[in-house]
């Protein structure tokens, strides 16, 4: 995956050029060389990398601030910031059709919902990832949000709100979806996006980041060689004639 | 392998090229070498010297279960010596320069195998002929009593080339129809008890339908490479249990494609020895395919020469097909009775080398039938790490290639299988040993080129 891309699409707007050459430069020699190149690094450099920038230069990640210089005709508030604080009532100010045409304040690329299904659809049709880490991540922001709204449903967003505000469909068709940081079996897939889509849903609700897709794609990389060890029957083993 | 770039892109298998081609029947060689084994088939002895005159049709070798070896062509046995086979070993071989001489008649076939030919057996008369009866296993030491025709449970006729761009038995069931029927109907006279399957590609089955008699289970493939794969089908038809690793006559199984069926009725019912072998040669462009009767142990050039490919000027010659197949070292091999297809790579086609890194992308663990872990036994190869490669079973892999087909590192991972398989049972110190397995071959080698050049140049082959 050009990974360069996905860190554009992940920065804020109006962050400083050094920070997207320390930006470039950890996610090439720290995440990806470091480790061993092409196949071999642990997790996603691009994750990584803005999970280094978010601690490093909190002030720098404010995606609101780029409102000072331009006019948009949006509500002038992160839309997960909302969330947090007020819960449904926040998620009032929004319809879904606006979150879905990218009329939200996000960052580079992350907010144009649209063309991200598009993408991650096209993606899945030329074969070129399998359609079931998008699927279970999905099921898990789903199933994780509807939990935490029947429990506490004044303070918590709605399921449609999680899945298009922000991150979520970038992660679920192109950041979790990494080759080399994800299982390549189909159980370990579904356990993975699972798992990855619950525990974005928690990190935006308990923690103090904004935005938990970083962390949530960080932590499921580390789980992926060891649900790899789920692998499929092989075919004819059972009657155990081999060399 | 279809070069399109779509089709790469899509990760597709490669599909099968079905096309009606004529059959050009190819003259006799100025030379044959026949080569004493084939593929898992017991070694031959030979029963001639150099400078022997023989017949056409004269056994000249035998092997151990009695199946014999029979000249295509009459003339003078011009040297015995081992060469590198299509098979990629280095074996010993008869070489046979054409002369003067009439084709023995079946009693003397029948007194050198030494049986009479009024109280030959159905096994008798194949062996004598050259063919190795289906129902006995392939290796001698497994044959019993228990292995007759009549015992057999399943007959299953291939009538499709696993391999794509090779269209043999699809033709051959196309033009020879009656004779095919004709063979169901004898084989049921041999085998009794064995319910009848004929594979056939789906498109043709629509056309055959009426014409197949009804105690003929007909099935139909479809045509994409992996839905192909024998050792995924047979079982599947036969109402065996997976397991293709095992020889089907040991499981009541007769497994024989269209060719060999003709082959076989031929021998009975003619008395026709086993010498002759249709051959796709193929290149990119599918309209190009030509569809060659040879006899066996003509040599690659002189294929070539004949189908007029040798003008395409091919980088590389795969014997066997595109996904199977082995590339040759020398275009003087002489091809036999186990290659059904010569498919020539030009230089932009060739992908060779170590391939990149792999990305963990599961191209290879999707497309594998047996659902191997193919990358990681690429990976633990690559390290030399065999012990741990061999706890993901390689030894399963049926080598169909796919893998290798669609990664898009282009890693050579049906060979870092090979080598799994190769050294996985010896502790990690035996590294492979490159240097001196390849040495010594080689030697004989240069000793097989300029003798085959001396053979060029003598007076016997020069006419
Ligand atoms: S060559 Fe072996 S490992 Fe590769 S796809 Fe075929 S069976 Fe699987
Ligand atoms: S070996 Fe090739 S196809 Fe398999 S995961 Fe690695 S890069 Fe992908």
């Amino acid at each position: 995956m050009p990974l360069a891309i996905l860190l554009a699409v992940m920065l804020p707007v109006g962050v400083p050029w050094w920070l997207v050459v320390i930006g470039c430069f950890i996610m090439i020699f720290i995440g990806k060389k470091l480790f061993g190149g092409m196949g071999a690094y642990p997790v996603h450099p691009v994750m990584l990398t803005y999970a280094m920038l978010v601690i490093s230069w909190p002030q720098h990640f404010d995606n609101t601030k780029a409102l000072l210089s331009y006019n948009w005709d949006v509500p002038m508030i992160d839309v997960l910031q909302i969330s947090k604080t007020y819960g449904l009532n926040g998620e009032a100010l929004f319809s879904w059709q606006d979150l879905l045409m990218g009329n939200q304040v996000a960052a580079l690329g992350n907010g144009m919902v649209l063309f991200i299904i598009i993408g991650g659809l096209m993606l899945i049709l030329m074969n070129a990832i399998s359609w079931h880490i998008p699927t279970a991540f999905i099921l898990g922001v789903v199933g994780m949000s509807t939990i935490l709204q029947l429990i506490d449903p004044e303070l918590s967003a709605s399921p449609l709100f999680h899945l298009l505000s922000a991150s979520t469909l970038l992660g679920a068709f192109f950041l979790a979806t990494e080759t080399t940081t994800s299982p390549v079996n189909p159980i370990p897939m579904l356990i993975y996006g699972f798992f990855g889509g619950a525990l974005l849903v928690l990190l935006r609700s308990f923690s103090d980041h904004i935005d938990g897709i970083a962390f949530t794609i960080l932590i499921i990389n580390f789980m992926a060689p060891l649900l790899d060890r789920i692998t499929p029957r092989i075919c004819g083993m059972e009657l155990g004639h081999h060399a | 392998m279809r070069s399109n770039p779509l089709n790469k892109l899509l990760n597709k298998p490669p599909s099968v090229c079905v096309s009606h081609d004529e059959i050009l029947d190819m003259p006799e060689p100025d030379y044959v070498v026949l080569p004493m084994d084939y593929t898992q088939r017991e070694l031959y002895s030979w029963k001639v010297a150099i400078g022997d005159k023989v017949r056409q049709n004269q056994i000249i070798a035998k092997n151990s279960m009695g199946v014999c070896l029979h000249t295509p062509i009459s003339g003078t046995v011009f040297d015995i010596k081992p060469i590198w086979s299509e098979g990629g070993i280095h074996i010993p071989a008869v070489c046979i320069t054409r002369g003067e001489g009439d084709a023995v008649s079946v009693d003397e076939i029948f007194e050198q195998y030494g049986v009479n030919p009024k109280e030959a057996t159905v096994d008798d008369q194949l062996k004598a002929m050259g063919i190795h009866p289906p129902w006995l296993p392939l290796s001698t030491s497994a044959v019993s009593e228990e292995h007759t025709p009549e015992a057999i449970e399943n007959v299953v006729i291939v009538g499709f080339d696993e391999e794509p761009e090779i269209n043999i038995q699809y033709n051959l069931l196309a033009q020879r129809l009656n004779d095919v029927l004709e063979g169901f109907s004898f084989l049921k006279t041999i085998m009794p008890n064995a319910t009848q399957v004929l594979l056939a590609d789906r498109n043709f089955c629509k056309q055959i339908k009426d014409q197949v008699p009804g105690e003929i289970q007909l099935k139909s493939i479809s045509p994409n490479y992996s839905a192909r794969l024998l050792d995924r089908n047979i079982p599947k038809y036969a109402n065996i249990r997976f397991d293709h690793h095992r020889d089907y006559a040991l499981q009541k199984t007769v497994v024989i494609s269209i060719e060999r069926l003709l082959v076989l009725t031929a021998a009975i019912k003619n008395s026709q020895p086993f010498t002759t072998k249709y051959l796709t040669v193929s290149n990119k462009m599918p309209s190009d395919h030509k569809m060659v009767l040879i006899h066996h142990g003509t040599s690659i050039r002189s294929i070539l020469n004949f189908t007029e490919f040798s003008k395409y000027q091919p980088e590389s010659i795969i014997a066997g097909g595109p996904m199977k197949g082995i590339s040759q070292f020398n275009n003087l091999t002489p091809l036999t009775r186990s290659c059904d297809g010569l498919h020539l790579l030009g230089e932009k086609e060739i992908t060779s080398g170590p391939g990149d890194h792999c990305t963990n992308c599961a191209a290879c663990i999707r497309i594998c039938p047996l659902n191997l872990q193919v990358h990681l036994i690429g990976r633990y190869v690559e390290f030399e790490n065999f012990t741990s490669a061999n706890e993901y079973h390689p030894e399963q892999c049926m080598e169909c290639g796919l893998c290798s087909y669609v990664c898009p590192a282009q890693r050579p991972l049906v060979q870092f299988i090979k080598l799994a398989n190769q050294y996985g049972n010896q502790k990690n110190e035996h590294k492979p040993q490159t240097q001196c397995s390849i040495e010594s071959p080689l030697e004989e080698w240069d000793q097989h080129c300029s003798s085959s050049a001396a053979m060029a140049d003598s007076p016997a082959a020069s006419h």
